[in-house]
């Protein structure tokens, strides 16, 4: 069940009035019924895939308080659940890469013969329960005895499927706060809602329409030249932003919704200003479970710059390879380590040589280059990203650098990679839309739905329903397009 | 309880704005130009349709309720959409009920003969034409059976017709026009094509499926549990032999069902019929094979089975507009014959007597130097030669006369309203000739020499011609 389907949009409604209706001592049970309800309108037999996860990660909670053999505890319940994801995600990828060194030297070719389908979540609910573990381990949070609490932490549907990955202390918490206050805040309820709406207008309409014209580009390489491959990648950009963000917006509006704060996953991401300010601003709650999780206890940076750019290296590689069980992904991962060394070591080099040309770094100006510099740089890392294969990838620059095109700006070509002009122009208006909606989170510091519930009920009434009769009008849904899944589903 | 209010009223309100973007988005076809006459019934009083023919694009091109009307008096209405298929000839019909009590439906077999719509657009049609009613969601369940998907989709319809954002006309906004008084059909002047009834002499009888035996059922205890007379027929088209196979077994059926059956394919004869000159493809009567075709049903309806007349009636103006607008068409056509004949005399009589008009007279500058007799043609529609001088721009709105704008040689824009929706712009260029024109989005230069003339048809709200004369 997606987000940006009429299932969901019937789901929803019934599980928050249920909710509200219902005695406070049963709201968590009624809680987990819908999530699991939820995960298996996916897949009846995987949810005993997130079962067993919780199982397995709530055991180990309790355990570790219990016994002194903590690090064999902790390293089972990573054993497993990595192992449980490593089945299901990277073992075709794994055998497959030892087949082809195997056939490189001579070898027969290798092949186990299994087809598993990829369970909808499974990278994000793993990390999620782990991180669990690790808190219990490290004394931050005190193991949660109640099953049903603990298994709601793992499930709960909003975020269960694409995140933000949640911390037990943030999550939990207030999961052992449902049974006891009185939950329902209206302006909180409006303000979920507003961020719901502006989830499916950011999915349905934005996303989905630079979807028709990037994944129209990439099945036509032969069209594209330089200036259509600068289209296309920038278009790539602000799609997986915004397919992404739109995900992450809408399972904290239907959290909100539920009276459950969920951690805010981006923060104006293109804004940044450097690539490790992009990486505290994109996917904000996978970043940090690398930095808490992988990252720290690899040393971080407090030890000698060898180390440390070893370990910047690790937690990239292993974010890449989180993203996707393709080399693709890896190198986009290799990408970012890259960037963040490089940056690192010219650091100093940069200063000097700003010092030396009177370079006010003060400037709105410098910023502003510092930020369409970072935009570049994320944007060509994105190509790695979005490439199915390195091949594809490779004929993708050879167009680019040898179909130097500047016509294509003004003979309407531009048009023919999916959308027509009414299309195009439907795009660049609600790109303006979300550009307000960033400046207005860059400038006041509060989300989309923190904002318009400050605001007067007319103007609050207008936007709301100027974003949902958008989104049936101009939505890339129905008939006539291909139902676009949320990019992150795929992990 | 605040709270409660404002959610109520902010629901009440988003759901108006919904409802009004359905209906500025919903697909219709108001001007009988894309393949749906439906709409036209909801403009109709109630329980005036005498006989209602539902089918496919044959019932629309071939039966016209306007001969029924003038030679008759009959109150017909051609309940018909492009390709419709069996689901949707029940429920159509069924739906018509509601609201109509006809003496007679005519069901056109070209239903029978197909399983699915092979052309989206007919899909579309068929599935949408219906207001949304329990009628309009069981067709959809009908059709689709259990392709869950596409049923969600017809039901809901936004997913199927929400990017009509990029085809909306003044129709979306306005209910204007034809749509208020049409009855169904459409009109195809001239002949183009020829009908080849090769394939339909076979007597072979299809094997009936389940579908189409209950399909059959189903029309017989409509008609039984309604009270009206059930006929199945077939308007001339070049069915194939397997198309034929499916026919000979609905003639069967109703044989056995005491049903009336007529097989219009095997009567070219006795309707005076000639394919050649009487029909407009291969799939559709003209408009005079139309004509002897309802000319033999409005005989039989009115001298055998005795449905009066109902001129000077109450309720019954439709019938006569819709007959006045086929006059219009047929006006239009004769000025293009007139045209192309050289026969100005007919010409700009016509052009100065059809009703439903404006037109635009543009008389070159200097048109002196031409050996032409710009000043006769003027005066053929009521110009002196003092007031054509060296040229200029007339215009003559509907109803009113016919009004000098321009000068020779003056260049300024001018701006005449031709209704309530659409103004022209009249603009001489500078190169002396060259008189550009638009209105709405339809713009024209006319600038060859001697007078140009471009026609603008208010019924239609559109450019429906442009003629030079030299």
């Amino acid at each position: 069940m997606e987000f940006n389907s009429i299932s969901f949009l019937i789901f929803f409604p019934i599980v928050l009035l249920i909710y509200y209706v219902m005695p406070k001592k049963l709201k968590t049970v009624w809680l987990l019924i819908a999530s699991y309800y939820f995960y298996m309108s996916w897949n009846v037999t995987y949810s005993l895939l997130i079962l067993t996860s919780t199982v397995v990660t709530y055991l180990s909670g309790i355990l570790l308080e219990k016994n002194d053999k903590k690090k064999l505890i902790v390293a089972l319940s990573f054993i497993i659940n990595l192992g449980i994801l490593f089945a299901f995600k990277y073992l075709n990828f794994f055998i497959s890469n030892i087949s082809a060194v195997s056939k490189l030297f001579g070898g027969k070719e290798v092949s186990i013969g299994l087809k598993l389908l990829l369970p909808v979540g499974i990278s994000f609910y793993t990390f999620q329960a782990l991180s669990y573990t690790v808190d219990v381990y490290r004394g931050e949070v005190k193991a949660e005895r109640n099953f049903i609490r603990y298994a709601l932490f793992v499930s709960f549907f909003p975020q269960l499927v694409a995140g933000p990955i949640e911390r037990s202390k943030n999550l939990i918490s207030q999961i052992q706060k449902l049974s006891q206050e009185r939950l329902f805040d209206f302006d909180k309820a409006v303000s979920g809602f507003s961020m719901i709406c502006y989830g499916m207008f950011l999915k349905v309409v934005v996303a989905d329409h630079l979807a028709t014209f990037v994944n129209t580009g990439w099945k036509n390489l032969q069209l594209v030249g330089l200036v259509e491959g600068i289209f296309v990648a920038v278009a790539f950009s602000f799609q997986i932003y915004c397919d992404f963000g739109s995900y992450s917006i809408i399972a904290i509006g239907a959290a909100r919704m539920l009276g459950i704060d969920l951690m805010e996953n981006f923060n104006t991401p293109y804004l940044a200003t450097s690539i490790s300010d992009f990486w505290r601003r994109w996917h904000i709650s996978l970043s940090t479970w690398f930095r808490d999780y992988l990252y720290i206890p690899l040393g971080g940076s407090r030890c000698s710059k060898v180390k440390k750019y070893r370990n910047i290296m690790i937690v990239f590689l292993a974010s890449g390879l989180w993203h996707g069980a393709n080399w693709t992904y890896v190198i986009w991962g290799g990408i970012h380590g890259l960037y963040q060394i490089v940056g690192d070591l010219t650091k100093g080099l940069r200063k000097k040589i700003n010092d030396a040309l009177n370079v006010n770094t003060e400037a709105e100006s410098y910023r502003i280059g510092q930020v369409v510099g970072t935009f570049i740089l994320t944007t060509f890392a994105w190509l790695f990203f979005r490439a199915e294969s390195m091949s594809e990838l490779m004929f993708f620059f050879k167009r680019m650098i040898t179909r130097r095109n500047p016509w294509a700006l003004f003979d309407g070509n531009l048009y023919k990679l999916g959308l027509d002009r009414v299309d195009v122009h439907v795009l660049f208006i609600s790109l303006l839309v979300m550009i307000v909606v960033d400046y207005i989170r860059v400038k006041k510091k509060e989300d989309f739905g923190e904002f318009l519930v400050r605001q007067n009920l007319a103007f609050r009434w207008i936007v709301l329903i100027a974003l949902i009769v958008g989104t049936i009008v101009y939505g890339a849904y129905g008939v006539d397009f291909d139902s676009s899944q949320f990019i992150y589903f795929n992990f | 309880m605040k709270k409660v209010i404002r959610i109520v009223c902010f629901t009440a309100l988003l759901s108006f704005c919904i409802l009004y973007t359905y209906k500025v988005l919903s697909w219709k076809d108001t001007m009988g130009l894309v393949g749906s006459s439906v709409i036209q019934l909801d403009y109709t009083e109630e329980n005036k349709i005498d006989v209602a023919f539902v089918g496919s694009s044959h019932v629309f091109a071939g039966i016209h309720p306007r001969t029924l009307w003038n030679e008759f008096g009959l109150a017909t209405f051609d309940m018909s959409v492009s390709c419709m298929d069996m689901d949707s000839a029940y429920y159509y019909t069924k739906n018509m009920l509601k609201t109509q009590s006809p003496k007679y439906v005519f069901v056109d077999l070209y239903s029978f003969t197909f399983d699915e719509h092979k052309v989206k657009g007919n899909l579309y049609r068929n599935m949408l034409s219906m207001p949304m009613s329990k009628n309009a969601i069981d067709l959809v369940n009908a059709y689709f059976g259990d392709d869950k998907d596409s049923v969600k989709d017809f039901i809901l319809r936004f997913p199927v017709m929400h990017t009509r954002y990029k085809e909306l006309t003044f129709n979306d906004f306005k209910d204007l026009g034809y749509a208020q008084y049409g009855r169904g059909e459409r009109y195809v002047l001239g002949a183009g094509g020829i009908i080849d009834l090769s394939e339909t002499y076979t007597t072979e009888i299809a094997e009936l499926d389940e579908k189409r035996i209950k399909w059959l059922n189903d029309f017989k205890q409509l008609a039984d549990e309604n009270n009206f007379n059930l006929v199945f027929y077939v308007i001339p088209y070049s069915a194939t032999e397997d198309e034929q196979k499916y026919i000979n077994a609905a003639e069967a059926f109703c044989k056995d069902n005491n049903l009336e059956f007529y097989d219009f394919n095997k009567m070219t004869d006795q309707l005076g019929i000639d394919l050649r000159e009487d029909s407009s493809d291969a799939l559709h009567l003209n408009d005079k094979g139309a004509e002897k075709l309802s000319r033999w049903i409005g005989t039989y309806l009115t001298y055998e089975v005795g449905i009066p007349a109902h001129y000077g009636q109450d309720g019954y103006e439709m019938w006569e507009q819709d007959a006045a607008y086929l006059d219009h068409l047929y006006s239009l056509n004769f000025l293009a014959e007139c045209y192309n004949l050289g026969e100005w005399d007919g010409f700009f009589r016509t052009l100065n007597t059809i009703p439903g008009i404006s037109y635009i007279v543009s008389v070159e500058n200097g048109w002196r130097d031409v050996s032409n007799p710009m000043d006769v043609f003027m005066g053929k529609l009521g110009v002196s030669p003092e007031e054509v001088g060296d040229g200029g721009i007339w215009v003559k709105v509907q109803g009113g006369e016919l009004q000098k704008v321009a000068d020779a040689y003056d260049t300024e824009i001018h701006y005449i309203d031709l209704d309530k929706l659409y103004t022209a712009r009249i603009a001489r260029a500078e190169a002396e000739n060259l008189t550009s024109i638009m209105i709405g989005s339809a713009s024209g230069t006319l600038d060859n020499g001697g007078m140009n003339i471009m026609v603008y048809d208010n019924t239609k709200f559109e450019v429906n011609s442009k003629w030079n004369i030299k």
